[in-house]
């Protein structure tokens, strides 16, 4: 108890100590469909945390002479004109490590799921440069989605990107969770067996764009199959704003650039990209940026 | 109203023309407007309200304002005007405002900077780390 006080009192003390605040703050010119332009804000960075009103935060993506172009994450109808924007001098972070393996996410990895907050205190950067390819191994290892024609004909690696194209309603998600039930039985015999050589494979679903009723639909498949315990799913659905669902994959593989660095093997799933590249054709169209992407 | 590409690089042009060792010169300001508005050259509205902009922005960044919860005595308006001077340049002007919502200190704003020693903001200060 007496402790609770002192922490509190050491708090209280050093923000009564603290000299006074430089902020760099600027005033929202326009506001619409989740993308603000923001007179001032002179020092902000590009993908730097902006804080707007009532809690709200935002990513300075457009950088201009007079102005700011930012995406708001959450509920944009709050903000309107004039209201004033602060940078926070961070980067947009999401919680990481082996404590979201179990739960479903939003793409500011907060809880979806009503299982309590997230047991982690590690964050990574969700925009990232990634990783050169003379650091990167060679493929040594696969991933057997447990599908014989695929692991027989075209087999992935752990550290490929695989991409599956096909018509509407042709299994192309099916593929993905059939391999993410294939990970959670080899990790479950992995485990079993004792063997410490054996690298289990974490999966991470991210649905982009998707209905809720499909993502419960792949929530209860997992659960059923007692795979939910080796996923993570970063759920970012078709409710959710265009800037919520275009930051998904990049919260998603944010999580799984944690497991990789340190040591552990992870599969991403992303569903789908077509989504995706909406999300981004809407954002990139308000903030008067090319709308194509770099591949 | 949208203001077109065409009409934001002649304002930014004409800003560029009014501006006298990096500062806004008044004179120049007006008499490049009131040749906006005798000329008439196409989207002269869009140029104008583009150059009023950048000259608005322009002047905020040498005028405080200087927010406080009790209004203050002359003598320590006169003291922070010319404290700002000194750190800021003498061409720095600033404007006073009582604003009992920051409930203690001062709270100062020049251009897109803001000092903030208010107790109002020590306490959201205190809610967001506990």
């Amino acid at each position: 108890m007496s402790n609770i006080l002192q922490e509190l009192e050491a708090k209280i003390g050093g923000i009564q100590s603290a000299s006074t605040t430089r902020t760099n703050v600027g005033t929202v010119r326009e506001v619409g469909d989740g993308v603000a332009k923001i007179e001032g804000l002179s020092d902000a960075m590009l993908n730097e945390m902006l804080e707007f009103p009532g809690g709200l935060y935002g990513l300075a993506l457009n950088l201009e002479e007079t102005e700011v172009g930012a995406i708001i994450l959450g509920d944009y109808t709050t903000v309107s004109e004039g209201d004033e924007v602060k940078t926070t001098g961070r980067l947009l972070q999401v919680p990481v490590g082996k404590g979201l393996l179990g739960r479903v996410v939003d793409s500011l990895g907060q809880p979806l799921d009503e299982k309590g907050p997230i047991d982690s205190t590690e964050f990574y950067p969700v925009e990232k440069l990634a990783p050169g390819i003379i650091r990167r191994k060679s493929v040594t290892q696969p991933v057997q989605t447990g599908i014989m024609a695929i692991d027989a004909m075209i087999p992935i690696g752990r550290g490929q990107r695989e991409l599956i194209i096909g018509d509407r309603a042709t299994g192309k998600t099916t593929i993905a969770i059939d391999t993410i039930l294939n990970q959670a039985k080899a990790n479950k015999a992995g485990e079993e067996s004792g063997d410490p050589t054996f690298r289990p494979l974490y999966c991470i679903y991210v649905a982009i764009g998707q209905k809720n009723a499909n993502v419960a639909r792949v929530i209860g498949v997992l659960e059923a199959n007692d795979a939910l315990k080796y996923t993570i799913i970063v759920s970012s659905s078709a409710s959710d704003s265009a800037t919520n669902q275009y930051i998904a994959p990049f919260a998603g593989a944010a999580i799984g650039e944690w497991f990789m660095d340190n040591g552990m093997d992870a599969l991403i799933v992303i569903d789908d990209l077509t989504k995706h590249a909406a999300a981004y054709r809407q954002v990139s169209r308000l903030l008067n940026r090319p709308s194509g992407r770099e591949a | 109203m949208k203001i077109s590409r065409e009409a934001r690089r002649t304002a930014r042009e004409l800003f560029g023309l009014s501006l006298v060792d990096g500062h806004v010169d008044a004179s120049r300001a007006e008499k490049i407007s009131s040749g906006i508005v005798a000329a008439k050259p196409r989207s002269f509205l869009q140029i104008l309200k583009e150059f009023t902009r950048l000259v608005r922005l322009e002047l905020d960044k040498r005028h405080a304002i200087v927010e406080s919860a009790v209004s203050l005595d002359a003598v320590t308006t006169a003291d922070i005007e010319q404290n700002l001077k000194h750190k800021f340049g003498p061409d720095i002007t600033a404007e006073f405002h009582t604003t009992p919502a920051l409930l203690g200190g001062l709270r100062i704003r020049l251009g897109s900077d803001v000092w903030d020693g208010s107790i109002s903001a020590r306490l959201s200060t205190l809610s967001q780390q506990l």
